[in-house]
C-alpha cells in the first residue's frame, strides 16, 4: 500500500534592500534595475546587497535596457514542484546589456544561444521575477508589456502540456533540446558522432556509453550523418514513419550509415 | 532609456509563498497488512515478537525492543488504557486538525507499544490511566485517520 501525501511549507523571505527595490522596479516601473559596485565597477542584475568581490555595499542603481544577449539555454522537461510553468520549458541564461552577470529566466522554443532577446513584462505585475514573462526575440520591441492572452498559441500549448511526450515536439530543435533528457546509457559501448542537416538546420551529437553532449553546428568526420527534412525526421523520431527504399533514392534521406542511425534511435526513443 | 537612477520604485521588502512537497510512502510489508485490516475490516493489527513476546501496534516486521523480526500475527482491541495526554494550542502546518485539540498515547488492549491518537475529550476531564475507545470512520481509506479519534469508554 502506497499512501499518497503532501507537505506545504508556508514561508516569508524577507528580501533585503537590493532585492527589495528590484522587485519593487520591476512591479512598479516594469524596468530592470542593476547595481554598481563602485570599487570594482561590477554591475549585478538581480543585485545582491553587498559586492561578492569587493564586500563592498551596492548602491549605485544603473537603469538596464531590458536587453541581453542569451549565454545559454536549456529544456527542463521534469515538473518539480516550484516549476513556474508546465514543463517542458525553456530556461536561459541572459546576460542583459550593460550587466556583468546573467538572469536565469523563461525563454520561447525559437531561442538560441547567442540571441538577442528582450524582456516582456506582464500587465499584471506582482513583485516577483515573473512580472517578466519571458525573453523573447527582440522583434517584440514595441509591445515590451504584453497581456497573459497575447501569449504566443506554441507558448500556451507549452504552458498546458502536462507530461513530457516525444510526440508532442513540433520543431526539429525541440528534438535536440530534448535529447540529453531522452538519453539512456550503455545503449552503446563505442564513442559515436553524428551530424544531423534537416531542412539546413545542423546539429551534432555525440554519444558515448555515459554521455551525450548536442549543440548546434556542423562537424567534420561524424560517424554517421543524416540529410532530410523535418517531416520525415521528426516523423522517425515519433516512430510514426519509417524512411523506405524511395526516400533513399530519391535523396530525400542521406546518410552514410543507417545502421548507426538505428543505434540512435535505440540510445534515444525505442 | 537606460541612464543614471531616476526616481525610485517603492521596495518589496518581504516576499511570500509556500513550498509544497508532494510524497508517496510505502507502506511496506507489515504496515500494508496493518492499514488493510484498518481500512476494510476496522481491525487493528499487532505483531508479536518471538523474543519478548511483546505485541507491537501499529504492527511492525522487526521488535522495536529487541530488533528481531516479529513472528505472529495479533489482533488487539480498540480499547484500552490512556497512558499520557497533552493539548496543542499552537497552529503549524501538518496538523490533522485546527488546535486546540489532545493527543494521547493509549496502551491498547492486548499490546505493549503506545498508540498515538487524537483524544476528543475536553482535557480538564482526563486522567492518564482512564479507559478510551476508537471511534471508527464510516469511510476508511488505509490511514491512521481510519479511526476518527478517541473517547472516554462507554459501557457496554
Amino acid at each position: 500500500m502506497i499512501l499518497d501525501g503532501n507537505i506545504t511549507i508556508p514561508y516569508k523571505w524577507t528580501t533585503g534592500p537590493a532585492v527589495g527595490r528590484f522587485l519593487g522596479e520591476l512591479r512598479d516601473k516594469a524596468r530592470i534595475m542593476g547595481a554598481r559596485c563602485e570599487t570594482c565597477d561590477k554591475v549585478y542584475a538581480p543585485p545582491p546587497d553587498v559586492c561578492g568581490e569587493c564586500y563592498r555595499p551596492l548602491d549605485r542603481w544603473v537603469e538596464l535596457s531590458g536587453e541581453g544577449t542569451v549565454v545559454a539555454v536549456s529544456v527542463v522537461a521534469r515538473r518539480m514542484p516550484w516549476s513556474p510553468v508546465e514543463p517542458p520549458y525553456n530556461l536561459a541564461l541572459i546576460k542583459l546589456d550593460g550587466a556583468d552577470t546573467s538572469i536565469l529566466h523563461l525563454v520561447g522554443d525559437e531561442i538560441n544561444s547567442g540571441d538577442r532577446v528582450r524582456a516582456l513584462f506582464n500587465s499584471d505585475r506582482a513583485g516577483s521575477l515573473l512580472d517578466i514573462l519571458r525573453f523573447a526575440k527582440q522583434e517584440y520591441r514595441d509591445a515590451s508589456i504584453v497581456e497573459k492572452s497575447q501569449v504566443s498559441a506554441s507558448e500556451a500549448a507549452v504552458i498546458e502540456r502536462t507530461s513530457f511526450d516525444i510526440s508532442s515536439l513540433t520543431e526539429t530543435r525541440q528534438v535536440f533540446h530534448a535529447l540529453p533528457v531522452l538519453f539512456k546509457k550503455y545503449k552503446t559501448d563505442k564513442q559515436l558522432t553524428y551530424y544531423f542537416s534537416i531542412d539546413g538546420e545542423q546539429w551534432t551529437v555525440e554519444v558515448g556509453p555515459e554521455t551525450c553532449v548536442v549543440r548546434p553546428g556542423k562537424v567534420e568526420n561524424a560517424d554517421c550523418f543524416l540529410k532530410t527534412t523535418r517531416e520525415i525526421f521528426l516523423g522517425t523520431i515519433k516512430g510514426d514513419y519509417t524512411p523506405s527504399l524511395t526516400d533513399i533514392m530519391s535523396g530525400r534521406v542521406k546518410t552514410n550509415n543507417p545502421i548507426l542511425l538505428q543505434t540512435f534511435k535505440n540510445i534515444f526513443v525505442d | 532609456m537606460p541612464g543614471r537612477e531616476k526616481e525610485p520604485a517603492l521596495p518589496i521588502k518581504e516576499v511570500r509563498g509556500q513550498v509544497s512537497i508532494p510524497y508517496h510512502w510505502s507502506y511496506g510489508q507489515a504496515l500494508t497488512r496493518f492499514f488493510e485490516e484498518s481500512r476494510d475490516n476496522k481491525r487493528l493489527m499487532g505483531t508479536r515478537c518471538p523474543r519478548c513476546s511483546s505485541v507491537v501496534v501499529p504492527a511492525a516486521r522487526i521488535c522495536t525492543r529487541c530488533y528481531v523480526e516479529t513472528s505472529e500475527w495479533v489482533e488487539v482491541s480498540d480499547h484500552g488504557v490512556l497512558h499520557t495526554f497533552t493539548t496543542v494550542h499552537l497552529p503549524f502546518p501538518g496538523q490533522p486538525t485546527e488546535p486546540p485539540y489532545t493527543y494521547g498515547l493509549i496502551l491498547l488492549d492486548g499490546s505493549h507499544t503506545y498508540f498515538s491518537h487524537l483524544i476528543n475529550e475536553p482535557p480538564e476531564s482526563l486522567t492518564c490511566g482512564m479507559r478510551v475507545e476508537a471511534v471508527w470512520a464510516d469511510e476508511r481509506r488505509g490511514d491512521l485517520f481510519d479511526i476518527l479519534f478517541f473517547r472516554r469508554e462507554t459501557n457496554s
